[in-house]
């Protein structure tokens, strides 16, 4: 990796998350699996002022019914969702979607 | 699968002894090397793709951090000149000195402790140009009024070509079929991408350079010139390498800026190529024009092809195939596995402001393939017969083997008819067409295309020397030594990057020596320690390699028996070695036991032993070194969608012939992977550029790959010629699944689009092309209803 210079923020919990992206303005980013901003990190194609990695939100994580809403929380991931670590109710059918995503 | 011979020798599917390493991860790349106190060097690279230079600003605080043109004295341009009449060199300077001519050019190198720190330097420094005018397409090029890649040429052509043998005895064919056949430009895209580190060894006085190379002995004759060392002074190294498929077969201007400037600095330097520089600055492939007339009889009886044929160069000639090589194979081979009586072509290798080509697994034979393989659809369709009788009629026949063409290629063997009738029989013909008449119930459009090509392959000195390219292969040779405890060390001078020689060359000792293979230990990729060798390339390894590797083992072989006899007290003409034991009327002694004794007690020798002892190096060259012909006859069954422009391969067929097999599942692989790459070529890959040759295709979402959802698992089936040049038969086969897949499937699409009246006429074929092309065609078939 050879992204240009910038700040990074681990957040506890969502809460400290939005304070921060509130503070830092449109130079930060939020940062969960990297799989599409790393490559363009590297690239310097984004060169953001900090970085605000939120995977170890674990409020993030949960995934389920509510109502008739599918909630999927932004840090679960498709390996999650393939292997049935986000819930049985999510089914066989986004089980087999997410195994066909690269 | 043709069924093994011996359990670990010739013809055998031994698993592959590198993937031991390589699937567990502890590969050993140049991205896995750490040297103490190693910098990184970030290169400041063109954004235009011809500009004049008017001033490189350098931050006067990173002034000794920062490397221009003016750095590198007595350090020479990078020129790969071609021997054939009326070529124009080109010097392709290390860092840029007047002038830019493609995107990505490397203006300045910049060094610090890590890369991310060096691109911050490389970030400030400023370049003045003076932009001019881009020459971004070939055929424009060749026009008088196009702005110069090399003003001192007074055109933009490398190198024009042309050969007419006859072809006025076809102009009376009653059938003449004209078509423009373009291939795109593309990026080869290995999983590793270029990389090199460089240190200079105070101790042995000699400039070590690690680099993720095809041809680490080319690249040591090249950087010695460049750097005007004596070559004892340089070692390459390349350690394994992620994948090279030709991309990795070229001197780079890094290779010699790293070398200059680990010398300078006394420290170790790294540059890691990254994606976006692997795919805008360092070379490209395949982008070939065509124009071309097949003649042809009514029964379908070829006549001649007429062909002008141009391929984009790019801006530099690349060291050391030249700009040249791609548009000389092409001139030579246009003809393919059939038996043409009259043929003329012309070709143009034009330079243009857009990164150099190099030659792509298949090198121009893709190209070539596509372009008579689409045109002779052309001709089946115009007369009225099935395409793959059309070609029926007019390949090379069993009986006419050995054969030469009228370019005076000598396809050494095979039977070219019967790999075309099988693939049409396994694919089954006739029931496509009935399904054609049915018509598919979900209203897509199903057709089915063949090609058929033959591979010249380890084609050599007497090829090469006509070409007088920078390197010119002659004999191969291989070293093969016995250890005190009866292991055997193989050392050759190609590299082994995907074709498992690791696993197929001590596959081919055993066969000779019958030490286990587990035992044996194939060495490659290190100049010190290898014997000379142009590397891997032209699907030659297997034909050059495994015979030097035979010759050295047989020899080897022959000092065992002489040892042996003596321990056995036997006649040399009583002993005979098989198995990795020596046999004499009395008993045996094991080629470990003849080791013990050369190495632990030479009391024991006979006093007529050979001095040389237990290792051997042996050169060898086919009997003839015209190529090895391989051959395949590929089959494809698409739907086509004309609302989404999908195309979705239903079933692909490959017959292929490459002789005695050393390892067929290693084939079947090389096949596979091939196939991937040629459906890549038919649908998905371009190098797209603007006017301004500004290439397009900079990141992997813009220059599309196949992906395993992509790629269907096509159907294999062997036939076995033997060569009869070679050692055990064997024939180079390592590109052929990379250059039928295009051909084959866009004759398929046109076979499913014919009754709308849609042509596909080149690579790839996108979904919008499929679109547009099915939405222009339909007033046409409004006004042939009648509407």
């Amino acid at each position: 990796m050879k992204p240009a210079d910038f700040r990074y923020r681990r957040p506890a919990s969502v809460a400290e998350a939005l304070r921060i992206l509130d503070s830092e303005g449109p130079g930060a980013k939020l940062i969960a699996g990297g799989q599409s901003l790393g490559p363009m990190l590297n690239l310097r194609v984004v060169q953001p002022t900090t970085l605000i990695d939120i995977s170890a939100l674990a409020e993030l994580r949960r995934a389920g019914v509510d109502g008739d809403e599918l909630v999927l929380g932004a840090c679960v991931t498709h390996a999650d969702i393939e292997d049935g670590r986000a819930g049985a109710e999510l089914g066989a059918l986004l089980a087999r979607i997410a195994g066909g995503i690269a | 699968m043709s069924q093994p011979r011996m359990s670990q020798g010739v013809g055998a599917s031994v698993l592959r002894k590198e993937d031991d390493r390589l699937l567990r991860g502890r590969g050993q790349f140049v991205g896995d090397i750490r040297l103490a106190d190693m910098h990184d060097v970030a290169f400041v690279r063109s954004p235009l793709a011809h500009a004049r230079i008017r001033a490189i600003h350098i931050p006067p605080a990173h002034r000794d951090r920062v490397f221009i043109a003016e750095d590198l004295k007595r350090v020479q341009p990078i020129r790969a000149v071609s021997g054939l009449k009326g070529f124009k060199p080109s010097d392709q300077p290390i860092l840029a000195t007047g002038k830019v001519r493609h995107v990505g050019e490397l203006l300045a190198m910049c060094v610090a402790p890590t890369r991310a720190e060096a691109e911050d330097i490389a970030a400030q420094v400023q370049v003045d140009f003076e932009e001019l005018p881009a020459v971004h397409d070939m055929l424009a090029a060749r026009r008088p009024d196009s702005a110069l890649v090399h003003e001192e040429w007074g055109d933009n052509v490398f190198l024009e070509a042309f050969v007419d043998i006859g072809i006025e005895n076809a102009f009376d064919a009653p059938v003449r079929i004209t078509r423009e056949i373009a291939t795109a430009r593309q990026c080869m895209a290995p999983i590793e991408g270029r990389g090199i580190v460089a240190h200079f060894d105070h101790r042995l006085d000699q400039l070590t350079l690690h680099s993720s190379t095809q041809m680490p002995h080319i690249v040591r004759n090249g950087l010695s010139e460049c750097l005007a060392m004596d070559q004892g002074r340089v070692r390459i190294v390349a350690p394994d390498v992620g994948g090279g498929f030709g991309y990795k077969g070229i001197l780079l201007p890094e290779e010699v800026c790293l070398g200059w400037l680990a010398m300078r600095c006394g420290r170790p330097l790294r540059w890691l190529e990254d994606r976006r520089e692997h795919l805008s600055a360092s070379a490209n492939c395949r982008e070939h024009h065509y124009r071309i007339t097949a003649y042809a009889d009514r029964d379908g009886r070829l006549r001649g092809i007429d062909c002008e044929a141009t391929v984009d160069s790019g801006a530099y000639s690349s060291y050391p195939f030249s700009a040249c090589l791609e548009a000389a194979q092409l001139v030579s081979i246009l003809l393919g596995p059939y038996d043409f009586p009259a043929y003329r072509c012309r070709t143009y290798s034009v330079a243009t402001n857009k990164c150099p080509v190099l030659p792509y697994r298949g090198v121009a034979r893709t190209g070539v393939c596509f372009a008579l393989e689409l045109v002779l659809d052309a001709v089946a369709r115009e007369i009225g017969v099935e395409p793959a009788e059309l070609r029926n009629r007019n390949l090379v026949r069993p009986e006419q083997m050995p054969f030469d063409n009228i370019t005076a290629k000598h396809f050494d063997s095979g039977d070219y008819p019967e790999a075309l009738r099988r693939a049409r029989a396994n694919i089954d013909l006739a029931a496509i067409r009935q399904r054609q008449a049915r018509g598919e119930p979900d209203g897509r459009r199903i057709g089915v295309g063949f090609s058929i090509y033959c591979e010249q392959a380890a084609h050599g000195t007497s090829v090469y020397a006509g070409w007088g390219v920078p390197m010119v292969p002659g004999h191969e040779q291989a070293q093969a030594r016995l250890t005190l405890d009866g292991g055997l060390e193989i050392r050759v001078g190609v590299h082994s990057h995907g074709q498992g020689l690791e696993t197929t060359l001590a596959q081919v000792a055993h066969e000779i020596l019958g030490v286990d293979v587990g035992r044996i230990r194939v060495i490659h990729g290190d100049t010190a320690i290898t014997p000379y060798s142009t590397g891997t390339w032209g699907s030659r390894c297997m034909v050059m390699v495994g015979g030097a590797v035979g010759t050295a083992c047989r020899a080897l072989a022959e000092r065992c028996r002489v040892i042996g006899a003596h321990l056995l007290q036997a006649a040399l003409s009583e002993v005979e070695l098989a198995s990795g034991r020596v046999f004499g009327p009395n008993g045996s002694v094991s080629v470990s036991d003849v080791a013990r004794v050369w190495y632990r007690r030479p009391q024991d020798l006979p006093l007529s032993v050979d001095p040389g002892g237990l290792e051997v190096t042996a050169g060898y060259k086919p009997e003839r070194d015209s190529g090895s012909f391989s051959y395949a006859a590929h089959a494809a069954l698409v739907a086509v969608d004309t609302d989404l422009g999908e195309v979705d391969i239903l079933d692909y067929v490959i017959v292929e012939d490459g002789g005695v097999l050393v390892n067929p599942m290693i084939v079947d692989g090389q096949i596979y992977g091939g196939f991937a790459q040629g459906l890549g070529t038919a649908l998905f890959e371009e190098m797209r550029f603007d006017p301004a040759g500004q290439p397009l295709s900079t990141t992997l979402a813009d220059y599309l790959l196949p992906g395993a959802a992509e790629t269907p698992a096509p159907r294999l089936e062997h036939m076995e010629t033997p060569a009869p040049y070679t050692m055990f038969g064997v024939k180079g086969i390592g590109e052929g699944g990379a250059i039928a897949p295009p051909a084959a499937i866009v004759n398929a699409i046109n076979d499913a689009l014919a009754g709308i009246g849609v042509e596909m006429s080149h690579s790839p074929v996108t979904p919008i092309d499929i679109v547009r092309a099915a939405l222009d065609a339909r007033p046409l078939r409004k006004a042939q209803a009648g509407e």
